[in-house]
């Protein structure tokens, strides 16, 4: 970090320290100890939280409901459980027995939750935000965030792209997408907007998430609230007596058959490869003379890959204090082996959150959040050429079933191809010798001082430091070749080490005032943040042996340096104004200046205003059916900054050549740069409704949307002529629009049986508005074959599918002489239409939009049902209308008899009579590139699906008064336990390509399967 | 109270200062804050090169695999190679990855040297380096642009930097538009460069422009021309080394017949090494048996394999020592299905002791003397005299061990001298366009074809393999080649060149 920035902070917050210091009053009034029974319906409420108003002092009530706890008169008992409504009680002189009783609230209305600096009662917001608490969270045993809100929240989808241990959920609020800028949304902990995801941060930290969807709510993040921002409060410290909670669960996981890609077995194999000889007039190899001979042998080589991996998690969180101090840990220990074999996730987390009030007025806070994670999860996900380790999942596939990993003494061997396929390294032996080492130590900081200015009037200044160290170590030794490249190979390794350093410093004044019926709350912040990345990349090739895995030992090095730095500074302010609690107003706006932009556009404003009305406050609503009903809407700009860090400079990097026999160091301009380049900024526009019907027992929530993102900024391409290939700039138009309807209902809701339901649905919709590429399209996605797999253009939603529409083969040579034709075409290979009607087959002439990655709806439906002491949760998550590209079609359905293939290709052109199903052509050597090396419409398929994404059933056990255990409940659960779906590949969820911007959607190219998970566990509180 | 509110405003305002939003890039410069001195211009002078190394790792592919001096193996298990041998059998399609790969790389070469041309003369330079940074810049963007219109035709021609979306279009320009750019740049060029002896080897200099106009001027069939400029070049100290062999051996890089050569260097971190040669070794499990290199494993290899047609192109293979020293044979197994090395031919000019697999130390020669020579025979017979070109012919086959030939007609001159390239630079890149430039390609590419058609295994087919219907159909839209896919997408513009 820039020292003179270091010595501001410091200054900053001495200079506060001190002011604090000088105007604090640590003054308490007359204490008493007031004791009391918490009872709800007269029965005592176990566990409820008794707090005193404004403080840090609290306590639980034991199982009897009963509390005491000290406080002075005049503070005020706020008294909560959850599923109750949170009642408040004035201490009076002379009374010290307050018994109080709850009322069952089944409306989550009045909850408060978190907004972007700072919280609200739902009741009261106006803008778009939806927000899960721990509790609902916690009922899966999962090791990542994204997993507990898959199908759980309106308007967010999860999607589980890779089953990747520790790796691989995507969140995409509102279908939210941007043509090159990242689409992820903003990760705020704490009030920290964080640099990477979510993957490492343990679950068990969370005590509640908000998602901030319109840009009512997220203004306030200005230029990074685009794509919608997820807000993660942890455990805060709380006083009262200690409550110790400790969670473990084991399980297993493995997975389904049925989901893998269904390969040709061995028997198949031969004749398969049998046939081709026989076509193309080649000698039948013995090895597949008789095909039969193999029906009680072969190798299945993605079963031979995985195994039955294990997970096992371990969390024991303490919370309690006395009335100054109080505290929150957290400490958790996750693991995972994974289901291929040689991957695994580890992970040792603590969360240490203390509170401590220095008087009435002043109070100072902090997290310190240290995280440890490791992986050893080498290459799995993408095609089998690439790479340069080779991935395991799409090379295991296509090995040749014939060949075994083990030889016949048992060891494994090095190879495994057989006469028909190059070479091929042995799988297994690959996963298990190569080295693949991730370790990562993230530390999150928050240091928050509060002061309380006069009544109502909080100024906050908080100082957050996130560090992030990564070290990957990777050795490859001469075993662990790849496709083409069979062992024994050169060793070669590679060493990466990374340092990201992002701090934020906020400075806030937050003034809550009510007169009368109006109710004010005005903020204004100051904020900077600075992030700093720095990376090393060693890449060791030309080891002699594998004796030595340092890169040291290599006997040729390269290195690679990266420094990433980006600064942002900004003000903000709000308004929040109700009246009479019926008529909602708030306005917010934000001022960002960011490094990332050229001096031409450094800064930008970020309003939002929003407003409500409590229909149902008002005196003429007497439908007693419906008790509450607000209409609500908002109107706000927001922006993406997602782009490069010096995207706008026009730069030079190194670019060497050799003069006088020796290295000669030189630069060339590799970068144009647009020094115009300003944000993309989103206008976004909600209008909704919130409806709670029969008693409360239906409550419903409906958004309508619309997201207007104009300067787009993309990567456009350039004709090289120009020297360069791309030019980053603003574009573009895209909107967005969609419906969300949530319904949540409590059919039966009674002392021994309930019943909560929870459905979302959302249609989000895109289309491209314009765009200043030439012809107002551009073309994106896989580039490998010489044409786009995606093309975006004006009028349709962005990123379709593009390619050609198969016809499906010549069939005979009649056919082959009435139909078009490529240039290499021949009777029995693959026919496409001739769309612009020249009677030939080109490309791109002949090539349209083939297919919609975007889903018509996609829904989350929960259900929870309890019976005495038993509860059960039943997870369902679906997408419908949406294809992905089976881009792994190109080589497990290679029809040239080097890989293994699908079953299905069995049904294959092999004759004029015996033309099979139209889908594969002909073997014939030579001919078959145009069926696999140009996109078409056999590897659109509908990826709709609908999962049953978790059934967990828990158990309560009644337990006698005791000393020592408050709580025990017995949990087990099946996390994927069935998917209903006609998409062939392994996850119809997947994504290969789709990392950052959400561009390419929808393209499958194998990846780490997502397995079955079950798990047992138990949970004690003391 | 207000006293406290100011001092926190005051405490909150601290940080705030415009400064905290510039930054530099550590890892980049920005080019506002390069170009000052002669260093920075060396540097970007070097980045103008370095593309070279790319192009000529991958030439051959454009250039000498669609002649009938080389042909492939046929893999059926490995796929991969398509786009190359697509060059061999005449069916080009426009997303050929290798025709992208040149095109980008030669407009990069440009593009570098455009980012100096447009600012050298406005800088504080010494005259003397301005000139030779100058003429080195002009040279390459000359040398680009002869290579992109003898491959594509009439190209886009750029001359300036540009400095937004819109100023990057460009249309195509005439083939004649665009030889009169490359004349000019030449002719700038050789008169502000420095003469051999005087520039870095590697570097361009004065004799290097003189030889590439002349190839220019010959290209054009401007004989008198190219004659004129050829001689210029035979004043300037340049000859034949003693052995042919010695040519190609790392320790004579910018040897007295090296005119300009692509460098490399093997043994580095920068990944600046050579790496042709593992294109043209048989693909063998263990290349080291012939390279002596540990450790090894699978190279790609088995591209420009030497056809039968050039191993009898030779008149005596071993009088001519060129024979020895170009081709080697091979006999073993091969982990290629169906294929047994049995006397197999490859390329031996450039198998040099190395250290490291993958990488070697050999020079690639752009420009050479004895090309000169023939060169200036041509440009001579062309224009009738025949009995002048001979003695520069005689020269070229004195040193590889023949005899002298005598003038008989200008006819069988002409079939002489293309034969004598033909051997005299074999596998260095000129067969294709002596081919197109005598005006036989179509002919001879047709007959190598049908032979190939019919006799696939002597063209290294696996058993009852060979090549596709509808290969070799070679017209005279194919000695032109598409302009990439990408370039015609991005740019609907432009023009696609016939028959694609």
């Amino acid at each position: 970090m820039n020292n003179q920035y270091l010595s501001r902070i410091k200054i900053q917050f001495v200079g506060f320290l001190l002011l604090m210091f000088f105007i604090s009053q640590l003054s308490f009034g007359q204490v008493q100890t007031v004791r009391g029974v918490i009872t709800s319906e007269s029965e005592p409420v176990p566990g409820a939280l008794v707090m005193i108003k404004g403080t840090q002092k609290g306590s639980v009530t034991d199982n009897n409901g009963n509390f005491s706890i000290d406080a002075s008169v005049g503070e005020i008992l706020v008294v909560s459980f959850v599923g109750y409504t949170s009642k408040e009680v004035a201490v009076i002189g002379g009374q010290t027995t307050y018994n109080i009783s709850l009322d069952l609230s089944t409306s989550e209305l009045l909850e408060v939750v978190v907004v972007g600096y700072g919280t609200q009662s739902t009741r009261n917001i106006s803008s778009s935000v939806e927000s899960v608490k721990f509790e609902d969270l916690t009922k899966a045993p999962v090791s990542q965030v994204g997993q507990m809100l898959q199908g759980k929240i309106l308007g967010v989808r999860v999607n589980q792209t890779t089953g990747r241990p520790g790796e691989g959920l995507k969140f995409q609020i509102r279908g939210s997408a941007s043509i090159s800028a990242g689409s992820d949304p903003l990760y705020v902990i704490d009030g920290m907007p964080i640099s990477g995801g979510l993957n490492n941060l343990n679950p068990a930290e969370i005590e509640s998430i908000s998602v901030l969807k319109d840009a009512a709510a997220t203004a306030l993040y200005g230029s990074r609230g685009a794509n919608g921002v997820v807000l993660i409060q942890t455990k805060s410290a709380r006083s009262g007596a200690m409550q110790i909670d400790f969670d473990t669960f084991f399980g297993v996981e493995s997975v389904p058959q049925s989901r893998n890609l269904k390969m040709m077995d061995a028997v198949q194999y031969a004749q398969y490869q049998k046939e081709i000889a026989v076509l193309n007039k080649r000698p039948v190899n013995p090895m597949f003379q008789n095909p039969d001979s193999y029906a009680d042998s072969g190798t299945n080589w993605m079963d031979e890959i995985s195994r039955t991996g294990s997970i096992q998690s371990y969390n024991l969180t303490l919370r309690g204090g006395s009335e100054r101090f109080s505290t929150a840990v957290t400490a958790g220990y996750f693991n995972q082996d994974g289901v291929i074999v040689g991957t695994g996730y580890e992970r040792y987390s603590l969360r240490f959150n203390t509170g401590f009030q220095a008087s009435k007025k002043l109070k100072f806070s902090f997290n310190l959040a240290p995280t440890f994670a490791t992986n050893t999860n080498f290459s799995s996900d993408g095609n089998p050429y690439g790479a340069a380790g080779g991935n395991i999942v799409s090379s295991a596939l296509i090995t040749t079933p014939l060949i075994g990993p083990y030889d016949e003494a048992g060891n494994l061997r090095l190879t495994a191809s057989d006469p028909a396929t190059f070479g091929n390294p042995n799988w297994l032996r690959v996963a298990k010798d190569r080295v693949y080492e991730n370790e990562n130590l993230s530390i999150l900081t928050n240091s928050k001082v509060e002061y309380e200015i006069i009544d109502g009037l909080i100024a906050k200044v908080s100082a957050n430091i996130e560090l992030n160290q990564n070290k990957i170590f990777q050795f490859n030794p001469s075993s662990a070749g790849r496709l083409f490249l069979p062992p024994p190979i050169i060793p070669f390794g590679s060493e990466q080490n990374t340092n990201l350093n992002n701090w934020l410093i906020e400075n806030t004044l937050d003034y809550t005032k009510k007169i009368n019926d109006h109710k004010f709350d005005v903020l204004v912040g100051f904020t900077s943040q600075k992030s700093r990345f720095e990376s090393t990349l060693i890449n060791g090739t030309n080891y002699p042996d594998n004796k030595i895995q340092a890169v040291s030992a290599a006997s040729q090095l390269a290195v690679i340096n990266n420094v990433q730095e980006w600064s942002l500074l900004s003000i903000l302010g709000r308004v929040n104004y109700s009246y009479k609690e019926k008529y909602l107003l708030s306005g917010s706006i934000r001022r960002d200046g960011s490094s990332r932009f050229g001096p031409q556009n450094r800064w930008g404003n970020f309003p939002s205003i929003s407003a409500g009305w409590v229909v149902s406050e008002e005196d003429f609503w007497n439908f007693d059916a419906i008790s509450f009903f607000k209409i609500r809407s908002s109107y706000g700009i927001v922006g993406n900054f997602n782009i490069g860090n010096y995207s706008f400079r026009n730069s030079l990097s190194p670019s060497n050549y050799v003069l006088g026999n020796r290295f000669s160091p030189g630069r060339a301009v590799t970068n144009i740069g647009d020094p115009a380049l300003g944000w993309e900024r989103n206008k976004q526009f909600n209008i909704g409704a919130d409806l709670t019907l029969f008693n409360d027992r239906i409550q419903l929530t409906y958004n309508y949307y619309t997201r207007y993102a104009s300067d787009l900024l993309y990567n456009v391409e350039l004709p090289s002529s120009s020297g360069f290939n791309n030019l980053q700039t603003n574009v573009g138009e895209l909107k967005f629009w969609g419906h969300e309807i949530g319904v949540n209902t409590f059919l039966v809701d009674n002392a021994k049986f309930s019943w909560n339901s929870n459905l979302n649905v959302s249609f989000d919709r895109n289309q491209t508005v314009s765009l200043s590429t030439a012809g107002g399209v551009f073309f994106h996605g896989l580039t490998g074959y010489g044409f786009s797999s995606h093309r975006t253009q004006v009028g349709r939603p962005m990123g379709m599918f593009y390619g050609a529409i198969q016809d499906g083969v010549y069939i005979n040579q009649q056919d082959f002489d009435s139909s078009p034709k490529h240039s290499s075409s021949q009777v029995g290979t693959i026919k496409f239409k001739d769309l612009n009607g020249d009677g030939i087959i080109n490309f791109p002439q002949d090539y349209t939009e083939i297919g919609n990655p975007w889903p018509k709806y996609t829904l989350g439906f929960t259900n929870d049902f309890s019976y005495q002491n038993f509860n059960l949760s039943v997870v369902l998550v679906g997408s419908y209308g949406n294809k992905n590209l089976t881009h792994y079609d190109n080589w497990v359905t290679n029809l040239d008899g080097v890989f293994n293939v699908l079953e299905e290709v069995k049904d294959r052109w092999k004759s004029p009579e015996d033309p099979g199903k139209g889908l594969y052509g002909s073997t014939q050597a030579g001919t078959t590139f145009l069926e696999r090396d140009r996109w078409h419409s056999r590897f659109v398929k509908d990826g709709s699906y609908l999962s049953l994404r978790t059934i967990s059933l828990s158990y309560n056990v009644p337990l006698k008064e005791n000393k020592y255990i408050n709580n025990l409940r017995l949990y087990s659960n099946v996390q994927n336990a069935l998917l209903f779906t006609k998409y062939p590949g392994t996850n119809p969820e997947v994504n290969t390509r789709n990392s950052d911007s959400g561009i390419n959607p929808g393209v499958d190219e194998n990846s780490y399967p997502v397995p079955r998970t079950f798990s047992f566990g138990i949970n004690f509180s003391f | 109270m207000k006293r406290y509110i100011i001092i926190l405003i005051t405490i909150m305002s601290l940080n705030s200062c415009s400064e905290f939003l510039d930054i530099t890039p550590e890892t980049l410069v920005t080019t506002d804050q390069f170009f000052g001195t002669k260093g920075e211009y060396d540097q970007a002078l070097i980045g103008a090169y370095q593309p070279l190394q790319s192009i000529y790792n991958m030439d051959w592919i454009l250039t000498e695999l669609p002649s009938d001096n080389t042909y492939f193996v046929f893999n059926t298990a490995n796929r991969g190679p398509k786009p190359m041998e697509d060059f061999a059998t005449f069916t080009l399609e426009t997303n050929n990855v290798n025709l992208s790969n040149q095109w980008t790389w030669y407009y990069q070469i440009i593009s570098r040297a455009n980012q100096i041309l447009t600012r050298i003369d406005e800088s504080s330079l010494d005259q003397a380096d301005k000139d030779n940074i100058k003429g080195q810049a002009l040279f390459l963007r000359g040398f680009s642009y002869y290579e992109l219109v003898k491959k594509f035709g009439g190209v886009p021609i750029s001359l300036d930097v540009p400095d937004s979306y819109e100023t990057s279009f460009l249309p195509r320009s005439t083939s004649e538009q665009v030889y009169t750019q490359i004349v000019s740049d030449l002719n700038l060029a050789k008169n502000l460069l420095p003469a051999k002896k005087d520039q870095t080897i590697g570097k361009a200099n004065s004799g290097a422009a003189f030889a590439l106009l002349g190839n220019v001027y010959l290209t054009q069939k401007k004989w008198i021309d190219a004659e004129k400029i050829f001689k210029e070049v035979l004043k300037m100290g340049y000859s034949l080394l003693p052995s042919y062999e010695d040519l190609f051996k790392p320790a004579n890089k910018g040897n007295l017949e090296s005119i300009f050569e692509i460098s490399y260097l093997d043994g580095t971190s920068f990944n600046v090494g050579s790496t042709a040669l593992y294109s043209f070794l048989p693909t063998l499990t263990n290349p080291s048996i012939l390279t002596g290199v540990t450790p090894a494993a699978q190279n790609s290899g088995n591209f420009n394999i030497p056809t039968p047609e050039l191993l009898g192109a030779y008149e005596d293979k071993i009088l001519d020592k060129r024979f020895s020293a170009s081709i080697g044979f091979h006999s073993g197994p091969s982990p290629v299905p169906g294929v047994v090395y049995n006397n197999f031919p490859f390329i031996k000019k450039y198998l040099q002791p190395h250290a490291r697999y993958g990488e070697t130390n050999n020079n690639w020669y752009i420009l050479r003397f004895a090309d000169v020579l023939l060169m200036l025979a041509e440009s001579l017979n062309e224009q009738g005299k025949g009995n002048e070109a001979i003695q520069y012919l005689n020269l070229v086959r004195n040193r590889a061990g023949l005899d002298n030939v005598s003038y008989t007609s200008q006819a069988v001159l002409k079939d002489v001298l293309l034969n004598e390239r033909r051997i005299e630079l074999a596998f260095e890149n000129k067969r294709w366009q002596d081919l197109i430039r005598s005006g036989n390609a179509v002919s001879v590419m047709n007959v190598f074809g049908q032979k190939v058609i019919s006799n696939p295994g002597n063209y290294y087919y696996p058993l009852n393999t060979g090549p596709l219907s509808g290969s070799f159909r070679v017209s005279q839209t194919n000695l032109i080649y598409p302009i990439p896919v990408r370039e015609t997408i991005v740019n609907p513009d432009l023009v696609q060149n016939p028959g694609y």
